[in-house]
Formats: structure tokens, C-alpha cells, sequence
């Protein structure tokens, strides 16, 4: 039997448990955890010259402001302010190593990984998220990371990677999107009151998962001699992904936690295929995968967990506006932030109150992370560092400088404190600052993916020259690792 | 003999190169039945044929950093002629996962099942923009994960089958399970299971039987683990030798054929043709393909070559805005959906050739559909209908694909003008230039604009003239269909639409055009187009992009276009015949 079937109820009680103190003495500290929110299309408007930026909370290192509006998108965060950290100054240096001009593929590819895309495009190795669930996980039979989509999504046979990526790039743990049916790959289907007495074809196929994926994985494994070498390499990856799953199953059935409960099926809205659109649902999709997310951090079903905004390409944003949003129809989203290099553009508006969708969640998570109180009585918050980051800096010219990045959680990784704001004055890259976050979650590493200079990266691929070099900053010298950050 | 070729198609950014083959190697024995070089007096083997056109452009200069040529092509790129030698053209395969389609069509067609939706569809975008590619079909942890879940589904829905499946189910014996491996495990795995295969499966059988199971239980957990082998999953061949090209077993070219033209795997006839040693000449598979070709399941695979190929995604109702179409429904969306797929068969049919393909005004229609496009309905079910010829020209201006060649309420003539240029001339565009969304944002625009108008404003600026000059008119052509394909004359403003136009590098000379009939006239009748196609229907049966050991295989599929007037039928079967096909190559 699935493992959070046993464990969790059919009515989304929470199950009568003990503390782990009481069940095994001394209480175990929490293990820590990550959050990883992601949105697109980074600062939306201005492009960071002359003042051009309505996302910076102030020009220089120091406190955030202590009342009113953080800046004007990052309004809703004002509430949660003591909680964070926010960033400026940190660039996505691998992306001109792609060679590649467009702003969509080249950031989104990388700005996870800080590795250039392998060359059929997909991506070139696994995401901090994934890198961070690996150590962070209790065993190999914990899943490493989950990505959970806060949009809808459709169900066309392709679309692009939004960033998240397994082992050598292999496509993540990604959720499904429809938080009902989230709900059931978390945590499995809830377990009916009373046993049945006798045992029905399911219980036979639950019961049977490990021997059957133990049959299966010899039948990949037994090909290993039999295929070439490149063709090995992508069946004994798929068989190493059946071992764990294999694992995974066989697995003893831990303690719970005493927060764990299985989110209520009833308080998920259902919806049509009608209206899985450009986030028409947003609204009311997100929180109920919020509530997923918390809980399979709070169940320990995973340690690593991620919030994907916007997966669809133009969103509508139709909870922030009352009657239509002005992005619904021709309003076109996409097009928008295309135009707003000024903040005078009148689309600002429009973006701005868009934007604070993607901050009222935000909050959302952290005070629920808040609100969960651990075995030793700390706040899941205060040992989940919660990290938001996007794909671009500044959507407007879909480029990638000044990441807007956002930290929370996690206070005892931040030595001089929270409710800061932090200016990277000479500059930090993605993978300075994954580094860094590796190391707040007990790591060592001074780097985090592809290492050397910009220049040395994109010749390693074949290229002259890498996308965007600019002889003001990025030149092909430009180490892709510049030091830590003051936090 | 090598031949050193290097031929450029000179394009905005975008040069394509045809190298010369990258290996010098002894040639293996001629593949029974190869045919001769197909032209009358061929020069040299493995030369290029000088008799023809020069039609090498040299490579125009690129401006640095805007991916733009300066210079317009001033020559059709069609390809040079390639004279096939005599040495075996094999070509390089990899593993890959049945595709979502595949998998949908094997387990309706081996299990009359309908497949699970848990299965893990791909992840990325395909270079080819085919769906067949094996990069963008692998699997993650979770992708594994849900290949569990979906067994599971599928499980639960055979077990209750297993009578209706095997006549033995009553006897409850090991004998019948093993029955159950041979006849429907068989058609899975595209061939006899082995001896190990059997034993491990059989063993998930006893172990539940003797936990009380039914048959039919035993059977249904038996086949979760059955759809979860590679064997099932995976299209996986023996490496060939290195240096040494091999000829495919006959079950390894019954799965290619069977994938290629129905989308999914051989049926008994082909299994037991290949199983008996009989799959070993051009001339067999060629026989097979053709029968295979008079199955209806040939209309599958043929469709979803259309559908990838002119990127006519599946529309779906949450794809449109409702409020821009008040008469959007899911009747309308299958409609379209259904007509698009009876257009697309049919041209596997009746000696359609490529004109046909572009030009046709047949489409087909049920009372639905008829009501949209404003035509009297069939008098029941679909029929073949006759729309205006002055409007509508074949495959382009089918309601499907203006549908997915547009944004949810407004048209993209971007979409449309790619999907001409890369797809159908198979020109390759550059990336835009790193300041096109601000260059676009701070151009002077007239009220309202209409397409050409916002289209006159891109290319006034020379840094994006070089590919829109390139990429727009033919999108601007198609300008009298909406977002939902429905043809208009003017647009919601009042301003007329006007679809006249000029496309330039296509032909030895501009193409002029007063609208879609006369555009795709003259591309159906272009060298290039028919080039291009016979590139895709390359690219599709490879799931790879074609390399310079493909140019015999290549011109062996311009040629069979050639001498059949463009047949897209004899387009198909002749891409069984190449070396590509037939033969893997050497590791």
C-alpha cells in the first residue's frame, strides 16, 4: 500500500498520531527544506536605466522600508516584510553562452540550471531545485523535488520547458496541474474508512508495485549489452528512475509528521477543459497547490518544492481585475510587457496590478509555511528557505540582467538578518547565489553549474562568441562566478 | 566515392549547409534490389550533376548581431542534384519512447483499449518540430511514475476484457496467460517475447493467482508490468557494427513501417512476414508498405504528418477566447478538428499530389461545420463539399489551420508567413535581434493598424526588414481568415483586408500574388516546395534533421516526387526505399 495512503485519512483530517517525541524519545530536529517560486518575464516593466525599475525596493543596501509599499510591484509583500531578503545586482551570465538571441528559450533554459542547453535544446543538467533535493532528501526513497504548476495547462503534445530539470536534464517531478489531481499523485487517493474485506484488482496492482517494477527494471537492464552506448545511456537512466521508484515503494512506512494533513478534496475547485486557458482559473488554482505544496513539505513527501507561475504564455490575471482583464482576449500579455520599456508606458498599470497575483501568492505560502508548527515546536518557515526568482531580468527587453529575486525563510542561514534589501554593487551571477543558497542549506560549494568564463563556456560549445557579449560588462573574460553575497 | 558538395541556402541569418559526408569507409555489399541511379545519363556516381542549373548561392553577409542578411537572395535555393553511388547509405538511429499518438493508437489497435492519460507526453521542443524525435521522448523520475500509474489504469480496464481477449481465459490454466504473451504481448512488443521476458511475467501471474487472484486478475497485473517494459515502450534496435552499415532485421523494419505510416505496430500479417524471414528486400517492404497503405489506419499516420508538419495543433475550446467568438462551442472545435483530419487523409488518397494538397477547394464538412463556413449542409453525417475556389486553396486555408496559426482572438500573420517559410519552403530563419520588442514598441503605428500595416512599420526599420520581408507577405495573405478560420473581408475596424502581395526568394523571380489562390499556386508549382516537402516526410520518418549522408536518400525522394507528378502516396512509399529507412548505420 502506498505510503501516504496509510497515513493519511479520506477526510482530510489530519490522522491521530503521536508527536515524534513520544514515539521516539528525543525529539529530531526538522530536516531543512526549499522553496523555489518561479514567474516569468522577471521585473515586467522599465529596463533598469535612469530609474526605470518599479520592482526595487530601494537604491542601496539596507533595511526595507518599515511602512508602505515595498516598491509598486512588490506592494502585497509589504505584510511579510520582516521575513525577507530581496536581491539586486544578480545576472543569468550563462544564458550569453547559449548563442541563442531568443529571450524565452535561452533564459528559461538556464536560469536554473546556470548550464548551457544540451544541443537538441533540452536541458543541459539538472536545476538548483533538483541539485538541493538530492542532498536535503532523508534517503533515496524520498523524492528529490516537486515542481507544482500554479496555472492550468493544457494538453498539447508539446510545450516549452519551463526551466525545472531532473538528473542530466531530464524532464522534472512536474505535478499535474489540476491541484484535485495534484492532490492524488502526492498523496495518492484517499484511503477508504474501513478496509475492504476482500481484495479488489487495485490492491493487487498497489500491492505488487515493487516486484512489478523489479521485473521491469531487469528487462531495461538486461538491454544494457544488447543497444549502443548513446541508446544505454537513455535506458539505463529510465531503469535507475524504476530502481528508485522500486525503493520508494518498498520502502518502510516512516513516522508521521504531526502537521500533516491531507488537503480536503472538497476545498479544490473542479473545472472544465473550457476553462484551463491562459489563466482564467489562476485564482482559484493556486492556492489549492499551494496548500499541495505546504503539505508535501509538511508530510515529508519531499524536501525540495517549487510554485511555476504562468506555464501558460499569455495569462490573463483574471483575479486582479474587476470586470475583464485587460490582458483577456487582445489584451495579449506577452505583447504588453514587449512594450513597456518606460515606466510612463500606460500598459504599466496594468502589469503592475497584474503582478500582484504573483505577490498575494507569495505571501500566501510564506504565511502558510508560517503556520505549521514543526516536532520542536519551530515554524516549517523557519527551517524552509523559500527562494523567488525569475527567467528574465527585465521582461520589457526580455534580457537578463538583474534577476528579481526574493528571499524568505530560513532566518537562521541569513547572518545579518531579514527585512533587508541587498545591492550587489559589483555584480553576482545565478550561480553565485545558488551556491550560496546551497550552502545556507548546509552545503559547501562555491559554485553552482558551469564554471570558467563566459567566453571559455561558449567556445567549449562550438561558438566564436556567446549571445549579448557587450564590451561594458559581459565580455568573453567575464568570470561566471564573481563571489558571495552579503547576506 | 565521396563527393565534397557544399551548397548554401542564403537566407536572412540562416544558412543552411549541406556538407560533405563525414566519413570515408568501404562501401558494405549493395542492399538487395538497390535501384539504379535514377536519372538516364548519369554523370559520375557521387558527383553533381552539371547538366542541370547551378543553383549554389554564395553565402550573403550577415550583419553581426541582428541575425539579418543585408542582401536578398537573388536565386530560387533549390538543391543541388545528388547522384547516389553505389555505397550504402545507412543512417544513425536512437532509442525512442513511443510518442503519445503511438501509444493512444498501439492500445486501442493491440488491446481495444483506451489509453490511460497518465502517460507522459514529451518534454521540449523537436528541431524537426515532429513529435517522433527522440530528445524531446525521454523520461524523468516522474514521467516513470506515471508510466506506473498508467499501467495500472490500463490493467484495471484489460482484466475485465481477458475473456472477451482469449477464448482459453476459461480453462483459468498457465498455458492460457502464456497464450495471453504470445498473441497480444507480441503485437506489443513487435515481436516473440523471449524466454526470460515470459518467465519474469509469468511469474507476476503465479504470484497472484496463488494469492487468490482470478485469471483475469493474474492476467491484469501480468499486463501492468507488460506495459511498462522496454520492449513495449522503447523503438529498440541492435547497433550495428562499427564502420559497417546493417541492413535492419525484418521485425525492426515491420516496427519503422508500422510506426511510420499507421502510427502504430505491425499487425500479424507484417509480424508473421518478418518472424518468417520474408522482410529482407526493398521489394518486400515496398509490398507491405503498399498494403499497409490500403488499411484505413494508414489515415493516422498520415494525418499527424500533416498536422506536425504545417503545425496544425489539435484545437481545443480553452485555446480561443469565447468572447471574440460568441459562436464557439466544442461541436464547432470537434468539427473543425474533424474536418481537418478527413482533408488531411483524403490526400493520402486518390492520387492527390502536392498542388492538390495547396490547392484543392474541397474540404469536408458536417452540419456544424457547414453552418460556420456558411455552405448548405450534407444531408447527414460528413461529406465532401465544394467551398469557394476564389477563397480557399487547400491545406493552408482549412478552418483548423488558421485556427492554430493564430493567437486566442487575433491572427498572427507571423505564425502563418513561418509556417510557409520554414515549413513548406523549409527556409531556416534567424533568432530576432535583441532589441525587436522595443524597436516594435516605439514604432509609429496608424490607428487600428491592420496587418500590413503593422507589418510596413516592422520593415521600415532595416534591422527587421530582412526577415519580415521574408516572413510576412505570405502570413499577410491569409489575412481574410480569422483567428477561428472563418473568412472576412474586413477587419473589426472597418478597414479592409487586403492579401495582395509579393513573396520574394521563393522562385527565380518575386512571386506576385492578389491572394492565397494564386500564392499557393505558385508554390505548388515551385521545385523548392516540393524539395522542402520531401525534406519533412525525411525528417518525420527519421525523427531526426537530415544530415550530408542523406542527401542519396534525399534526392531518391525528389525523384520519386518527380516522375509522379508529385504524388504524395508514392512520396510516402518511396520513403521505405531509401537506405535511411532499410539500413542502420555502422556505430
Amino acid at each position: 500500500m502506498n505510503r501516504r495512503r496509510f497515513l493519511l485519512g479520506a477526510s482530510g483530517a489530519a490522522l491521530a498520531l503521536p508527536r515524534l517525541e513520544s514515539a521516539f524519545g528525543a525529539v529530531t530536529p526538522p530536516p531543512k527544506r526549499l522553496v523555489v517560486v518561479v514567474h516569468r518575464h522577471g521585473r515586467v516593466a522599465g529596463n533598469g536605466r535612469n530609474g526605470q525599475d518599479n520592482w526595487s525596493p530601494r537604491a542601496t543596501t539596507g533595511a526595507l522600508p518599515a511602512t508602505g509599499d515595498l516598491s509598486q510591484l512588490l506592494a502585497p509583500l509589504g505584510a511579510i516584510r520582516s521575513e525577507l531578503v530581496t536581491l539586486d545586482g544578480i545576472d543569468n551570465l550563462v544564458r550569453h553562452t547559449t548563442g541563442n538571441g531568443d529571450g524565452h528559450h535561452s533564459g528559461a533554459r538556464t536560469f536554473l540550471t546556470c548550464v548551457r542547453p544540451k544541443a537538441d535544446g533540452t536541458g543541459g543538467g539538472p536545476s538548483l531545485d533538483f541539485v538541493a533535493g538530492q542532498r536535503l532528501r532523508a534517503s533515496a526513497t524520498q523524492r528529490a523535488a516537486l515542481v507544482f504548476p500554479a496555472s492550468p495547462l493544457g494538453a498539447e503534445w508539446e510545450y516549452d520547458a519551463p526551466g525545472f530539470y531532473g538528473a542530466s536534464g531530464t524532464p522534472p517531478a512536474l505535478i499535474n496541474s489540476n491541484p484535485l489531481s495534484a492532490l492524488n499523485e502526492v498523496f495518492g487517493p484517499p484511503v477508504p474508512p474501513v478496509a475492504p474485506p476482500q481484495k479488489t484488482l487495485q490492491d493487487r496492482l498497489v500491492s505488487r508495485r515493487a516486484s512489478i517494477l523489479d521485473a521491469v527494471a531487469d528487462s531495461y537492464e538486461a538491454l544494457h549489452n544488447q543497444v549502443s552506448v548513446a541508446d544505454r545511456v537513455r535506458l539505463d537512466q529510465h531503469a535507475t528512475f524504476i530502481r528508485g521508484l522500486e525503493t520508494r515503494f518498498a520502502a518502510p512506512t516512516a513516522p508521521v509528521q504531526p502537521a500533516c494533513v491531507r488537503p480536503a478534496e472538497s476545498a479544490i475547485p473542479t473545472y472544465g477543459a473550457s476553462q484551463i486557458s491562459r489563466g482564467r482559473l489562476d485564482g482559484q488554482v493556486c492556492p489549492a497547490q499551494i496548500e499541495n505544496l505546504v503539505m508535501s513539505l509538511a508530510c515529508d513527501v519531499t524536501r525540495v518544492a517549487s510554485l511555476h507561475f504562468e506555464l501558460s504564455y499569455d495569462p490573463v490575471y483574471a483575479s486582479e481585475f474587476t470586470g475583464p482583464s485587460p490582458f483577456d482576449g487582445s489584451g495579449n500579455h506577452h505583447a504588453s510587457i514587449h512594450q513597456t520599456p518606460s515606466l510612463s508606458d500606460p500598459q504599466k498599470g496594468n502589469l503592475t496590478q497584474a503582478f500582484g497575483f504573483h505577490g498575494k501568492m507569495f505571501v500566501r505560502l510564506v504565511n502558510r509555511l508560517a503556520a505549521i508548527t514543526e516536532t520542536d515546536g519551530s515554524r516549517l518557515l523557519d527551517n524552509t528557505l523559500v527562494l523567488w526568482v525569475s527567467d528574465m531580468g527585465y521582461g520589457s527587453a526580455h534580457n537578463d540582467f538583474n534577476i528579481p529575486v526574493v528571499m524568505a525563510g530560513l532566518r537562521s542561514a541569513f547572518p545579518k538578518g531579514q527585512g533587508r534589501h541587498v545591492v550587489c554593487t559589483n555584480r553576482r551571477s545565478l550561480g553565485d547565489l545558488y551556491a550560496q543558497v546551497l550552502r545556507m542549506l548546509g552545503g559547501t560549494d562555491t559554485t553552482f553549474g558551469a564554471t570558467g568564463t563566459v567566453g571559455s563556456v561558449a567556445a567549449g560549445a562550438g561558438l566564436n562568441e556567446g549571445y549579448g557579449f557587450d564590451p561594458t560588462y559581459i565580455t568573453s573574460t567575464l568570470p561566471l562566478h564573481l563571489g558571495s553575497i552579503d547576506l | 566515392m565521396v563527393v565534397s558538395m557544399n551548397a548554401l541556402l542564403a537566407f536572412a541569418g540562416c544558412e543552411a549547409t549541406i556538407e560533405a559526408p563525414d566519413r570515408v569507409e568501404a562501401a558494405p555489399p549493395v542492399a538487395p534490389g538497390k535501384p539504379a541511379p535514377p536519372v538516364a545519363t548519369p554523370p559520375a556516381p557521387g558527383t553533381i550533376d552539371t547538366s542541370l542549373p547551378p543553383v549554389a548561392q554564395p553565402a550573403p553577409e550577415v550583419v553581426p548581431g541582428s541575425g539579418v542578411s543585408p542582401a536578398m537572395p537573388g536565386a530560387p535555393p533549390s538543391p543541388p542534384r545528388y547522384v547516389c553511388d553505389t555505397k550504402t547509405w545507412g543512417a544513425p538511429a536512437s532509442v525512442r519512447r513511443l510518442t503519445t499518438a503511438e501509444y493512444t493508437n498501439v492500445i486501442r489497435d493491440v488491446f481495444d483499449l483506451t489509453a490511460s492519460q497518465k502517460y507522459p507526453g514529451a518534454y521540449g521542443t523537436a528541431g524537426t518540430g515532429f513529435s517522433t524525435e527522440p530528445g524531446i521522448n525521454t523520461i524523468g523520475e516522474q514521467g516513470v511514475e506515471q508510466l506506473l500509474y498508467a499501467s495500472e489504469e490500463l490493467a484495471a480496464a484489460l482484466s475485465p476484457k481477458v475473456s472477451t481477449l482469449l477464448s482459453c481465459a476459461g480453462t483459468g490454466a498457465l498455458a492460457c496467460a502464456t497464450t495471453f504473451l504470445d498473441t497480444y504481448g507480441r503485437r506489443a512488443f513487435r515481436r516473440s517475447l523471449t524466454a526470460a521476458e515470459k518467465t519474469a511475467l509469468l511469474a507476476i501471474y503465479s504470484a497472484e493467482r496463488a494469492d487468490g487472484a482470478t485469471f483475469a486478475e493474474g492476467v491484469g497485473v501480468m499486463g501492468a508490468a507488460l506495459l511498462q517494459m522496454p520492449a513495449f515502450l522503447y523503438v529498440v534496435e541492435a547497433p550495428a557494427a562499427a564502420g559497417v552499415d546493417r541492413l535492419r532485421t525484418g521485425l525492426e523494419l515491420a516496427t519503422q513501417l508500422a510506426l511510420y505510416l499507421w502510427g502504430s505496430v505491425p499487425d500479424d500479417v507484417l509480424l508473421n512476414v518478418a518472424e518468417a524471414g520474408q522482410l529482407t528486400t526493398r521489394a518486400a517492404v515496398l509490398a507491405q508498405a503498399q498494403r499497409m497503405f490500403a488499411d484505413p489506419k494508414a489515415d493516422r499516420g498520415f494525418t499527424r504528418f500533416v498536422r506536425e508538419w504545417a503545425q496544425v495543433t489539435r484545437l481545443t475550446l480553452s485555446s480561443k477566447d469565447a468572447s471574440a467568438f460568441p459562436g464557439l462551442s466544442q461541436a464547432l472545435v470537434d468539427s473543425i478538428n474533424g474536418s481537418f483530419d478527413r482533408f488531411a487523409a483524403a490526400q493520402l488518397r486518390g492520387a492527390a499530389t502536392l498542388r492538390t494538397l495547396l490547392r484543392t477547394h474541397q474540404t469536408y464538412a458536417d452540419a456544424t461545420l457547414a453552418g460556420f463556413l456558411g455552405i448548405a449542409a450534407p444531408a447527414s453525417g460528413w461529406a465532401k463539399v465544394d467551398l469557394d475556389p476564389a477563397r480557399y486553396t487547400g491545406m493552408m486555408t482549412q478552418p483548423a489551420a488558421m485556427a492554430a496559426l493564430s493567437h486566442s482572438s487575433e491572427t498572427s500573420y507571423v505564425f502563418r508567413g513561418r509556417v510557409v517559410r520554414t515549413r513548406l519552403l523549409c527556409d531556416v530563419l534567424g533568432s530576432p535581434p535583441p532589441n525587436a520588442a522595443t524597436t516594435f514598441a516605439a514604432l509609429p503605428k496608424p490607428p487600428n493598424p491592420t496587418a500590413k500595416e503593422l507589418s510596413a512599420a516592422v520593415q521600415s526599420q532595416p534591422a527587421c526588414a530582412g526577415c519580415h520581408a521574408l516572413l510576412d507577405p505570405a502570413g499577410l495573405a491569409l489575412e481574410g481568415f480569422d483567428a477561428l478560420g472563418k473568412f472576412r473581408q474586413t477587419y473589426a475596424s472597418g478597414k479592409a483586408i487586403d492579401t495582395t502581395g509579393t513573396l520574394a526568394g521563393a522562385g527565380a523571380a518575386p512571386l506576385q500574388f492578389t491572394g492565397p489562390p494564386e500564392l499557393f499556386e505558385a508554390l505548388a508549382g515551385l521545385d523548392k516546395t516540393a524539395d522542402c516537402l520531401a525534406r519533412q516526410v525525411f525528417r518525420y520518418t527519421a525523427a531526426r534533421l537530415e544530415s550530408a549522408s542523406d542527401n542519396c536518400a534525399l534526392q531518391q525522394l525528389r525523384d520519386a516526387l518527380a516522375a509522379s507528378g508529385n504524388r504524395l502516396d508514392q512520396l510516402f512509399l518511396a520513403s521505405t526505399q531509401t537506405d535511411a529507412f532499410l539500413y542502420r548505420r555502422g556505430e
